[in-house]
């Protein structure tokens, strides 16, 4: 399971609409114990991808800022990304370039719907489909 | 001499690491250490002598593919940092 914060839900739901038609991307950060997940904030990232409609490859450097800047103040959690047209599950590409085990990876699908964030942990062979739950204020 | 950060999803005791090691090139750096520790590392991070292409590397923040690649120098004080890269589709 991955808990979030109102205020972390909110900010990559918001994300993902702000970059729509591009797919967004950033850091979950938080406390990371085990099958245990809590994002209390997120970072954003700046995506560079060449197809950044249907892909997403954070900046290098960017990426490293955010992960120290989210050390300091917990844990990596995971990554979250955005479908701006859907699907909701990961697609073969982001099992393909998955390479953070024990890690959830965040995806915000936006559709015709409302937005809908789902999570799975990458095992290091697959991804395991987890529980998003959003805490009382 | 410098000092090789790793993750603790590279590593292979699951847990970060710093290890000083010899060598004035990141290659070089990267090759004492598989003498040292074995070569799970390199072989998750180096491909046909090059970093892989999902797996980032800097040296003291900077990707190393926007200095010299695999041969960029590094020396005393200087970290050699390994970080998966987060992408897909």
């Amino acid at each position: 399971m991955v808990s979030f914060t109102p205020d972390a839900y909110d900010e990559v739901i918001d994300h993902a609409r702000e970059g729509k038609p591009y797919e967004i991307c950033g850091v979950l950060g938080g406390r990371h114990d085990g099958d245990e997940a809590r994002v209390e904030f997120v970072r954003r990232v700046e995506n560079v991808s060449e197809t950044p409609r249907v892909n997403y490859l954070m900046e290098p450097e960017d990426q490293l800022a955010a992960i120290d800047d989210v050390e300091e103040r917990g844990d990596v959690v995971g990554f979250y990304h955005s479908h701006p047209e859907g699907p909701r599950q990961p697609s073969e590409t982001d099992a393909d370039r998955a390479n953070w085990p024990r890690h959830s990876y965040v995806i915000v699908s936006l559709g015709r719907d409302e937005p809908f964030v789902g999570s799975w942990r990458w095992t290091g062979e697959a991804f395991d489909d987890e529980e998003v739950v959003v805490d009382s204020d | 001499m410098p000092t090789v950060r790793i993750p603790a999803v590279l590593s292979e005791t699951g847990g970060s690491r710093n290890v000083e090691v010899d060598g004035d090139t990141v290659l070089a750096a990267v090759h004492a250490y598989t003498e040292e520790y074995g070569s799970e590392l390199e072989d998750n991070v180096l491909g046909n002598g090059e970093v892989k292409e999902y797996i980032n590397v800097y040296v003291n923040g900077k990707d190393v593919r926007d200095i010299d690649g695999v041969d960029t120098q590094v020396g005393d004080g200087d970290e050699i940092r390994i970080i998966p890269a987060a992408s897909g589709g």
